[in-house]
């Protein structure tokens, strides 16, 4: 009793025993090589199975079910297989049945040759034509002092100016050879290992070393340019903490960087399992498989087992296999030693792409750390509009939420990233939930805030101003006459578009200049003094009572009336958009000179 | 001395003339070539033809059209072309050539032994 399975052979549904699939597939494989390298082999293979598709359904009309072990050979006795092939390649590829007699003298000729040419090769320096990477000058000189290429090449490129024409006198002069390079430990880059382009982990592997090691290396310069960017437009860094700041070197950094890409460019990634086998040095290598198998095995046992103890000894056997994170899989067949030129224009655009990203997180960062800073400036200002109390504790947690979590967030997947921890999803979603967390109290507090100015309160009152001789009213203004204090804003934003109050010395009171000045028809034959405070507020029973403490003391000597600079409230108040509006009812036949000092304050604005 | 080489090499000499009279005597695809080098006694493996097929169809000497088959997956069938056409008269020339000149050694030989007895 055997397995049959369905294929798909040549566009047909075919019954076949799996043991004949093994057969055929096998007798495919055969010919797919020997094939391979005759011009059309693909298509002459193609032929070739198409006939046995045929075949096949001839066998499967007559009745039969499917396809057997016997059918399948008689169908290959009936083709061929490829060392019967009678073709014309047979003196040149390959061993047909009378050749081997040929061939055998051809070997026992090769060796004794092959010792004189080794003798030469490790004497004199030639041009390697097994590693060249444009005419294999460098490959044959690292070959000569026994190193791997890449540093050569490195060397070449950093003083290009130089050794540009001892590079062509040597192409010119030195003969070319294919080079052995066994023994001589080479440089890859590590595909198993890799943050960008697997350069540092490949360095980690030649070296012997942790690869988080060269990567700080290549981004020492980079973190110390961040200090040098933030410190450049927000100079409050300097009140802090002074640094020397700006004459960090571009050069270092782009030097350094300069180097990675040059890496990145020269050397190959370790694809196939010899090259990491070079990359790693051979005992590295052979230690390194027995670690991981063994550990394989030891996981696998111990799964049959209880969970609970898998997850610690696992832990403890993930820890020392595969110290240097190779990957056992073979995969593409790209041995060469060119690193790809066509991949090198996307790893330049990739290397673009991240340096390009990567510097416009660090101006975020340092955007942020400036706004935290312009914050503490404000600092003074929110006092004015936040009660303090729960109100204090929303503004400072938002603040924090919504400023810092995104820099701890970008900060916490740059370090992750780095050390190749596993990608918590989870931290990211926590991260923006905080974050969210942080709009929405900051948008409470707006709301808040904006609610103090919901209603305005007006407060009207005329008041008559003692008669005194003459036609004529002296309108004059009483300069405050204590010290007071500004709100300031660190950069120096223009007062007059916020109309910002004062406030004391002794911080009990605000002291507003919103005051306007108007002079009116009286409808009598009496000097009056209108005046109307508006202040907002949350309800209106707020807002009045805000208004009955308004401090406007005026004082009138005869025909001289005495006008204060600023009207005062307490300072619990905060701001609420206060104003004051006076109106000066001029009798007719008199008149008002109002001194100079009011120029500003007089304005048609109306109150709302 | 391995014989079979020698035979091998005999047989690899005549097979591309053969293969091409077949064709051009009318379009075949490879299972026809099989069957009729088959009924004259030629033993061919479908390895052995395919390859050939192709470097004759790379040379321009044959061409093919798929043709679609109601049993099984759709056929190639071969033809001369031009160039193939004037290739196989020079064949056929040498074929010719040789056929008379293989004969008159061979018997050339008998005639030898027959004046000495």
């Amino acid at each position: 009793m055997k397995k049959v399975i369905s294929i798909n052979f040549q566009g047909q549904v075919i019954a076949i025993e799996e043991t004949a699939f093994e057969i055929l597939t096998q007798y495919v494989e055969s010919l797919k090589s020997y094939f391979s390298h005759e011009e059309g082999g693909d298509e002459i293979v193609n032929d070739i199975e198409n006939r046995i598709a045929e075949l096949f359904g001839n066998r499967l009309k007559h009745g039969i079910n499917c396809i057997t072990d016997e059918d399948v050979e008689a169908i290959i006795a009936g083709i061929g297989k490829p060392e019967d092939f009678d073709t014309e390649y047979e003196e040149t590829a390959h061993p047909g049945t009378g050749d081997k007699n040929a061939q055998q003298p051809h070997f026992s000729s090769e060796l004794p040759k092959n010792q004189p040419e080794e003798e030469k090769q490790s004497r004199s320096l030639r041009r390697d034509t097994n590693n060249k990477m444009i005419a294999g000058v460098c490959s044959g000189l690292a070959n000569y002092f026994k190193i791997d290429p890449a540093w050569m090449r490195l060397i070449f490129v950093l003083f290009f100016s130089v050794l540009f024409w001892v590079y062509i006198v040597l192409w010119i002069v030195l003969k070319a050879e294919p080079l052995d390079w066994s023994g001589i430990k080479r440089l890859y880059r590590n595909p198993g290992d890799r943050v960008l382009g697997g350069v540092c982990g490949g360095l980690a592997a030649y070296f012997k070393i942790d690869s988080w090691i060269p990567r700080l290396i290549f981004l020492i310069p980079l973190l110390l340019n961040f200090m040098a960017i933030s410190s450049f437009p927000f100079f409050i860094w300097d009140k802090f903490f002074p640094i020397p700041h700006a004459d960090w070197n571009i050069k270092i950094d782009g030097g350094i960087l300069l180097v990675y890409i040059i890496l990145w460019i020269i050397t190959p990634q370790a694809k196939t399992v010899k090259q990491k086998l070079e990359m790693m040095g051979e005992e590295e290598y052979i230690k390194s498989i027995r670690e991981t198998v063994s550990d394989n095995v030891a996981s696998v046992k111990n799964k049959a087992e209880n969970k609970a103890e898998n997850k610690a000894e696992n832990k403890i056997g993930n820890k020392t296999e595969n110290p240097q994170n190779v990957d056992f899989s073979e995969s593409a067949v790209n041995s060469s030693g060119r690193s790809g030129c066509v991949n090198t224009l996307i790893l330049l655009i990739k290397i673009v792409f991240f340096a390009a990203a990567g510097f416009f997180v660090l101006i975020l960062a340092a955007v942020a750390v400036g706004l935290l800073f312009a914050g503490f400036e404000l600092m003074p200002l929110k006092s004015l509009f936040i009660d303090s109390g729960y109100e204090n504790t929303l503004l400072w947690l938002s603040l924090i939420l919504v400023l810092v979590i995104p820099i701890v967030a970008i900060i916490t997947w740059i370090a992750r990233r780095m050390m190749k921890a596993k990608f918590r999803p989870l931290i990211g979603v926590f991260a923006l939930i905080l974050w969210i967390l942080g709009i929405v109290m900051a948008g409470a507090l707006a709301m808040r805030v904006g609610e103090k100015f919901n209603v305005t309160g007006f407060n009207e009152s005329a008041i008559e101003l003692s008669p005194f001789n003459g036609d004529k009213l002296y309108v004059e203004m009483m300069k405050y006459p204590n010290d007071y204090n500004t709100f300031k804003i660190g950069w120096g934003i223009d007062d007059k578009i916020f109309r910002l109050p004062y406030y004391t010395e002794n911080e009990d009171s605000l002291l507003f200049s919103n005051i306007s000045l108007k002079v009116i028809e009286s409808r009598d034959s009496l000097f009056r003094l209108h005046m109307v405070a508006a202040c907002s507020g949350e309800s209106m029973k707020l807002a009045k009572a805000k208004l009955t403490d308004f401090s406007y003391p005026f004082v009138q000597r005869d025909s001289l009336l005495l006008l204060p600079e600023f009207f005062s409230v307490p300072i619990e108040q905060g701001y609420r958009n206060q104003q004051l509006s006076i109106e000066i009812a001029m009798p007719t036949g008199k008149t008002v000179e109002i001194d100079k000092s009011f120029n500003a304050y007089l304005k048609d604005v109306p109150l709302y | 001395m391995n014989i079979e080489n020698t035979q091998s090499q005999m047989r690899k000499g005549v097979l591309e003339y053969c293969v091409l009279s077949i064709i051009k005597r009318g379009e075949a695809y490879p299972g026809d070539i099989i069957d009729e080098m088959k009924n004259a006694g030629l033993q061919l493996l479908e390895g052995t033809l395919y390859p050939l097929l192709n470097r004759l169809k790379n040379a321009g000497i044959l061409t093919y059209r798929w043709v679609e088959s109601s049993s099984g997956p759709p056929r190639k069938y071969f033809s001369l072309t031009k160039k193939g056409e004037k290739f196989y008269d020079l064949l056929e020339a040498t074929w010719n050539e040789l056929a008379k000149g293989v004969e008159a050694v061979t018997q050339g030989v008998g005639k030898e032994e027959e004046k000495e007895k």
